[in-house]
C-alpha cells in the first residue's frame, strides 16, 4: 500500500515527472533507442558510493538473503553492525550441513562442542523456525546423542516447525528423537539412519504431505502404525529400511512412491495402488521379476512415470518381465532405468532372435525414455527396440553409456548404426547416444 | 558497450512506430527515460500493477522515481523470460554473469520495491551466494554497513563467535 501511495503522490502532485515523459515519449519518435541512452547519462545516485540501503531494508526482506546462507556465514552476520547484531535470529530455516561440523575437527570431542553450539543457536532464536536440517557427515567422529537430538526437536516442536530433515549418516543408529511425534504441523519429515518406534501418545502428522525414509529399522509395528497417521500423503520413500512387512497405502493419497526391493526383506504393499502416478523402485536384490507380486501388473494404469533402478539386463526373464510392466502400465508418460554394474555380460547388441511381441504401438502413452546403461547389459538395446517399435507419441529415447567402457569409437558407431536401424513407431522420435 | 546497450534495448518490447498505443504500459525510470512494456509485463511486478488497478487501468504511465534506467532492463528481461516460463537454471546464471556486486544490490532493491516475488528469490540467493564465506569486513564494504561496535566490543563478538571463522576466505583486494 505504501509503494501506491508513493507512486500516486509522484504522478498526481508534480506535474515536473510527467513532463520529463513527455519530453522523453517525443524523443522515442526520432531516435533510435541505444542513442538515447547513449546521449542521457545515467543518473549514479546510490551508484557506486556505497550508501548503505540493504540494512534499512525490513526484517522479512532481510532473511530471504539469510535464509541461504549457512549457519556460520549466518551468525557471523552479527559482528557486522549494530543493527545486524541479532538480525539472523529470526531467520525461519536453520540448516547444519556437513561444512559445519568439519568446523570442529581439530578438537578432542568435536561432538560435544557442536551439539553445545546447535543447542546455543536454537536458545538465542526467537520466532517461528520453519525449516530445520541436519545433516552429519558420514564419519564416525561426528555422532549426535539421542538426548541433544530430542531435546532440539522439543525446541522445535514450540516453533511452528514444517519441515525437518535428520540425516544420521554416521551409519550408527539412533532412536528417533520422541518428541517428533509431538511436531504435528510437519508437511515435510525426512529421516536418515535411525531406529524407530513410535510413542503410543502419537496422535498423527495430519499435515504430512512428504515423508522420505532411508535406512531406518522399525520396531515391529512401527510403519504400520505410522502411516495411518498421515492422511494427506503425496509422497513416500522408503528405501534401505526393515522391520515391516507390508506397506499399508488403502486410505492414502499418496502419488508418489519410492521403494527399495531387498532379497532379504521382501514386503508387501497392500492389494490396489490406487493413484500412484510415479513409481521409483532401486533394486537391492539380484532380479525383479521373483517380486513380481509386489507390484500386481492390474494395479499400474495409472501410472504416468517409472523409474527402474540398479536392473540387471543381463537376464532374459528380467527383460521380459519388464516388457510386461510396460505394457501394463498403459498410460506411462516417462520411463527411466538404470541397469546394474554387472560384470557378467560381454555384449550391447541386440540379440537378433529375441521377438518382443505384443500388440502394434501397446504404449500409445510414452513420451521419454531414458535408459542408463552402467555396464555392458545384453538385453539393453533389445529394451530400446522394443520401445522404439511401440511407442507411437515418442518424443525421445535416450541411453547413456558410461564413460570408459563404451568410450571405442568402433563399438559406438555400430551402437548408432544398431539404433539407427531400429523400426520406429513415432515418426517424431528423436533418439540420442551420449556418454557419462 | 553500446552494442551490449543496445542489445539489450532490442529485448524490450518497446513500440517505436506506435509510442501511443494504449495497450503498452510505461514505466518512467528514476533518471525520466521511459520503457514501454506489455500490460504482461506489468503483471509481473505487483507495485505497479496494484497502481494500474487502482486507477481502474486508466493511468498507464508509472514513475518507478527508485530505479534507474540501468537497471530496469534487467527487471524487465526477467520478466519477460518468467512469463514466457523460460526461467532456466542456465538464463539465470548467464543473466548473473553480467552483473556486478553493485548491480546485484541494486536489481535486489528494485524487485522489492517493485514486489517481484521470485526475481527478489532468485537475487536473494545470488546475494547469499557472493557474500558465503566472506569476512566481516568484505561483507561491511560490500553493503557499506558502517560498523558502529566499539573495538572492544567487536574483540568480544569475535572471541565468542570463534568458531564461525573458521575458513573464511582470505579478502581479496580487487574482489569489489
Amino acid at each position: 500500500l505504501s509503494f501506491v501511495c508513493v507512486l500516486r503522490h509522484f504522478s498526481f502532485s508534480f506535474y515536473a515527472p510527467i513532463a520529463g515523459v513527455i519530453n522523453a515519449q517525443l524523443q522515442w519518435k526520432f531516435f533510435p533507442s541505444h542513442l538515447i541512452l547513449m546521449t542521457q547519462p545515467y543518473k549514479k545516485d546510490n551508484h557506486g558510493d556505497h550508501i548503505d540501503r540493504i540494512s534499512e531494508l525490513p526484517g522479512n526482506v532481510i532473511d530471504c538473503i539469510l535464509k541461504h546462507l549457512n549457519v556460520q556465514d549466518l551468525v557471523r552476520t552479527s559482528i557486522w553492525s549494530r543493527k545486524w547484531r541479532y538480525m539472523w535470529i529470526s531467520v525461519p530455516r536453520i540448516e547444519f550441513e556437513e561444512g559445519f561440523y568439519n568446523l570442529f575437527d581439530n578438537l578432542d570431542d568435536p561432538a560435544s562442542e557442536f551439539s553445545r553450539i546447535i543447542t546455543e543457536i536454537l536458545f538465542l532464536h526467537n520466532g517461528p523456525i520453519n525449516e530445520f536440517i541436519i545433516d552429519l557427515p558420514p564419519d564416525s567422529k561426528h555422532k549426535i546423542t539421542f538426548g541433544c537430538l530430542n531435546k532440539w526437536i522439543l525446541f522445535l516442536s514450540r516453533k511452528d516447525v514444517k519441515y525437518i530433515s535428520l540425516d544420521n549418516s554416521a551409519k550408527d543408529h539412533v532412536r528417533t528423537p520422541s518428541n517428533l511425534f509431538s511436531c504435528r504441523g510437519l508437511t515435510y519429515f525426512k529421516l536418515n539412519y535411525f531406529n524407530m518406534s513410535i510413542p503410543p501418545s502419537f496422535c498423527g502428522f495430519k499435515s504430512l504431505l512428504h515423508l522420505h525414509l532411508q535406512f531406518i529399522t522399525f520396531d515391529s509395528g512401527a510403519l504400520e502404525s505410522l502411516l495411518p497417521g498421515c492422511p494427506l500423503l503425496e509422497e513416500l520413500s522408503i528405501v534401505y529400511c526393515s522391520g515391516y512387512k507390508c506397506i499399508d497405502l488403502s486410505s492414502s493419497t499418496l502419488t508418489e512412491l519410492t521403494v527399495s526391493i531387498e532379497e532379504s526383506c521382501v514386503f508387501r504393499l497392500n492389494k490396489s495402488l490406487p493413484i500412484i502416478q510415479r513409481l521409483n523402485v532401486e533394486l537391492v536384490c539380484e532380479m525383479l521379476y521373483p517380486h513380481a507380486d509386489i507390484f500386481p501388473l492390474s494395479q499400474l494404469i495409472n501410472l504416468k512415470y517409472l523409474s527402474l533402478d540398479d536392473v540387471n539386463l543381463d537376464k532374459r526373464e528380467e527383460l521380459l518381465y519388464i516388457v510386461s510392466v510396460l505394457k501394463s502400465a498403459s498410460n506411462l508418460v516417462e520411463f527411466d532405468i538404470a541397469t546394474y554394474y554387472s560384470m557378467a555380460s560381454k555384449r550391447l547388441a541386440p540379440d537378433p532372435s529375441e521377438k518382443l511381441e505384443c500388440s502394434v504401438c501397446c504404449l500409445s502413452e510414452l513420451q521419454e525414455v531414458n535408459i542408463r546403461v552402467r555396464r555392458k547389459s545384453k538385453h539393453a538395446m533389445s529394451l530400446a527396440r522394443f520401445i522404439l517399435a511401440k511407442s507411437s507419441s515418442l518424443k525421445s529415447l535416450t541411453i547413456r553409456l558410461p564413460f570408459g567402457i563404451e568410450s571405442d569409437a568402433l563399438i559406438l558407431s555400430s551402437i548408432s548404426r544398431d539404433l539407427l536401424r531400429m523400426e520406429r513407431a513415432s515418426q517424431k522420435a528423436q533418439v540420442e547416444l551420449t556418454h557419462g | 558497450m553500446a552494442e551490449e546497450v543496445s542489445s539489450q534495448m532490442n529485448s524490450l518490447s518497446i513500440s517505436e512506430t506506435n509510442p501511443s498505443s494504449s495497450a503498452t504500459i510505461s514505466l518512467v525510470s528514476g533518471d525520466d527515460i521511459v520503457f514501454k512494456v506489455e500490460p504482461t509485463i506489468a503483471k509481473e511486478m505487483e507495485t505497479v500493477q496494484s497502481f494500474i488497478d487502482e486507477t481502474d487501468g486508466k493511468i498507464t504511465t508509472i514513475p518507478l522515481p527508485n530505479i534507474s534506467s540501468h537497471d530496469l532492463p534487467y527487471v524487465i528481461e526477467y520478466c519477460e523470460k518468467s512469463i514466457a516460463g523460460k526461467i532456466t537454471k542456465e538464463f539465470e546464471a548467464e543473466f548473473v554473469k553480467k552483473l556486478n556486486n553493485e548491480e546485484v544490490k541494486e536489481l535486489f532493491l528494485a524487485a522489492n520495491y517493485l514486489n517481484i516475488k521470485k526475481l527478489l528469490d532468485f537475487l536473494s540467493q545470488v546475494i547469499a551466494d557472493r557474500i558465503a564465506n566472506k569476512s566481516v569486513e568484505y561483507v561491511r564494504r560490500y553493503f557499506g554497513i558502517e560498523n558502529d561496535f566499539t573495538p572492544e566490543e567487536e574483540a568480544k563478538l569475535r572471541e565468542e563467535l570463534a568458531w564461525t571463522f573458521t575458513g573464511v576466505d582470505p579478502d581479496d583486494e580487487d574482489e569489489n
